[in-house]
Parts: C-alpha cells; structure tokens; sequence
C-alpha cells in the first residue's frame, strides 16, 4: 500500500470515528434522561400512594383490593421501561448506515470507529 | 375450629365470634392462592417466548416512537464539529468536487410519451402519489410535454450539507431543457448548483451514454460522482460511489447513509485511496459487447 493511501485511510478513519462517537454520546445522553424521567415517575408515584393511602380515596381502595391487576399494572410498567432501555441500548443507526455504505470498497468499521480493511476477494 | 365449621353450620348465628375467624382465615387462603398466581405469571412472562415477543414489541414501539419524534423535531443527521488538527488536514488537501446524477438519483420523473401513448416511469407509482414539481416541457417546438418530478426523501437536507463540503455538480444523461429546469428546482434560489453539464456533454456509445468526468475537472484525485447507472461512470471506477436507484419511495434513506461517509472522504487527499477499492463486478452489457465483436 502507497503512503498516500496509508495517510488517508488514516484521516478517512479519524473524521468517522468522530461522526460515529458523537453520535454514541448522544445515545448515552438519552439514556441519562430516561433514567431520570423514570426515577422521578417512581418518586412521584410513591408520593401518589402515600396520598392516597391517607385520604381513603376509591382508586387506592380499587388497586387495594384487585391485587391482581395492580401487580399485572406495575409490570407492564416495568415491561415498558425495559422495551425502552433496549431501544436506546441499540447501535446508533449512523453505525449500521455507515458500515452498510461501506461495505462496498471493502471497508468495515467497528463500535469505536476504528477501520477495518478487508482483502480483496480472489475469484 | 376450621374443621368444625360445616358441621355447625345449622348454629351458625349462635357462633358469631367463630365465624368473624372463618371469615378470617378464608381471606388468607384467597391470598395465598393470588400469591402463588403472581408468581406463576412472573415466571411466564420473564421465561417464555411471549416474554420476548413482548420486548421486541415494546423495543419496535420505542425505537418507532424515536423516529416519529426524529422526524417531527426535523433532526436527522447533525453536523460534528471538525477538530483543530482535522481542520489543518482539510486546509492542506484543499476541497473537492462532487458530481451529482439526476433521474433515480435525485430525482424520479414520469411523463407521457407523446409518440406511443405510453406512460414512462409511472408503472411503479401508486394513484395517491403527489408530485414535487410539475413541469411543462416543450421539446423543438413540439407540443408540450407534462412531467411529474418526485424528489428522493431528503434531498434538500443532503444537498445542503454536501454544498458546505464539496463543489456541487450536477452531470445528467437528460435533455438540457428538461434538467435545467429540474435542477432550478431543486436549486430553489440557493446557489448550490451552478456547474451543470447534459445529455450533450456524455459520450455516445451504444448502448448506453457514459460520463465523462475529464470535462468537470482535470484533476482526478479531487472528483467523484454518485450515480445509480453503474454504467455510466464505466471509464472512472475509482471515482464513483454506487447509489440504488430511486423510484418512488417515501421511505428512502439511502442519501442520509451517504452523509457520514461523504463527510470523513473530504479528508482525503486523493479520493481514490477509499473509492478504488471498491469490487467491482462485471457487468451483462460488457459482455454482451463482448459477443458482438
């Protein structure tokens, strides 16, 4: 391999490893924040009980007495928030999209952003 | 005492105490028995196949959530700043050209042919297809021909981006008086495309027209074109980026894959470093050429 193909593949892979982590940073980020909204439903929610449970008010008394339903009620719940938190545990999409157009100059690009050389195929 | 119970049941007013208990008692019996249902239902839900349809489901629901809301707030690629020895790296290898092809590539037109009646481009239409553009073409004072353009999804956003990073190009195998007025369009007043070559411009050969990129600019190391036709960049394979075709498809996202990838090739200082190892396979019309001769 010439140099000048050597230098860039390294400048090519840098600038994708930037484009590609940026946008890792950003799928944390999401799921910083659904992590907060979802500490504070709990908060609130056990604030709600706590109400409840003093003003004698009939939604309390009806979860009280359907344990059933109130149990299948937290777990859907619970089912909700995980369906959530494998959403944004996913590759970025910017990952999938750019080894897909990629794959054409047999290039491949792993989680980080580093570059992968694949060898010519011999027909 | 719980025993005796059915057997006192004649008695049962004088036993009042001993029935409060009975009451009592059949309350734990009910928990119980909805205790060891909850942990029945656990075990389901968490162990079997329902389980994980359920959080494939809610993980599609999620994730199609996400690209509702994408799409609402208009986010769907953002640019990443350059950093300080990457921006010396773009300053030392000076910019690029990028030759942009027209029809199934930026564009999808469908007209009716005034010769054989025929509607062309139009089978893969569905009735409900709102064109982008409507336009009345008059081909050497002919009657005017109408022409339905359907742009390819976020074309306005791509080429707002690529016109920041590359001189744009538009190289098209169409009629001039088609193109121009297309590439107005898609223009809409901006600037971006000023340099523009057709139909006129391309190599004829039978049987199909090629490109050639010699007429853009001299310098090969700085030029690259994305067309769909692999046919038409035949004599410049180390410069070409394959697209697929377009034909009406309000789902297509094939020109935001390009941006990440357009965005690190600007860096190069010759293009055909990436773009010349590409596999390139043999096509049927080659050899079909071949047979000819």
């Amino acid at each position: 391999m010439e140099d000048t193909d050597q230098e860039d593949l390294l400048a090519f892979e840098r600038r994708l490893a930037e484009v590609v982590n940026t946008e890792k940073r950003s799928s944390l980020r999401w799921r910083f924040v659904l992590g907060a909204i979802f500490a504070c439903s709990a908060i609130s929610a056990c604030h709600w009980v706590r109400d409840a449970k003093e003003s004698e008010s009939v939604v309390f008394q009806i979860l009280s007495s359907q344990s059933a339903f109130a149990f299948s009620l937290a777990t859907i719940c619970l089912l909700i928030f995980y369906g959530f938190n494998h959403a944004t545990k996913q590759d970025p999409s910017i990952l999938r999209d750019t080894q897909e157009m990629l794959s054409p100059f047999r290039l491949n690009i792993d989680n980080q952003g580093r570059l992968i050389l694949l060898p010519r195929q011999t027909e | 005492m719980v025993s005796q119970l059915p057997a006192q049941s004649a008695d049962l007013d004088k036993l009042a105490p001993s029935g409060q208990f009975a009451v009592a008692v059949v309350s734990n019996l009910q928990r119980s028995r909805s205790s060891s249902d909850r942990r029945g239902l656990v075990l389901i839900l968490l162990s079997s196949d329902l389980g994980t349809y359920i959080r494939r489901l809610l993980a599609r629901v999620a994730e199609k959530a996400c690209t509702i809301l994408r799409t609402y707030l208009g986010l769907s690629y953002r640019e990443v700043s350059v950093s300080q020895d990457m921006a010396h790296r773009l300053a030392v290898v000076g910019r690029k050209t990028l030759v942009l092809d027209l029809d199934e590539t930026l564009v999808h037109s469908c007209y009716l042919d005034p010769d054989t009646h025929d509607n062309v481009g139009c089978s893969q239409l569905p009735e409900h297809a709102q064109p982008d553009y409507v336009l009345n073409i008059s081909i050497d004072g002919m009657e005017p021909i109408v022409f339905r353009v359907f742009k390819r999804p976020h074309v306005d956003e791509f080429l707002d981006f690529v016109s920041k990073w590359y001189d744009l190009v538009i190289y098209t195998a169409s009629l001039e008086v088609y193109a121009a007025q297309v590439v107005d369009h898609l223009d809409a007043g901006r600037g971006l495309i000023t340099r523009r070559f057709y139909r006129q411009h391309c190599r004829a050969s039978s049987p199909m027209v090629s490109k050639d990129l010699t007429l853009v600019t001299p310098d090969m190391s700085g030029v690259l074109i994305i067309d769909n036709s692999p046919y038409a960049y035949r004599d410049f394979p180390d410069n070409a980026i394959p697209i697929k075709t377009f034909i009406y498809d309000p789902d297509d996202t094939e020109l935001l894959k390009m941006l990440p990838f357009l965005d690190a090739l600007r860096f190069t200082k010759d293009v055909r470093s990436i773009l010349g190892r590409r596999v390139i396979r043999h096509y049927y019309n080659r050899s079909t050429i071949s047979s000819h001769h």
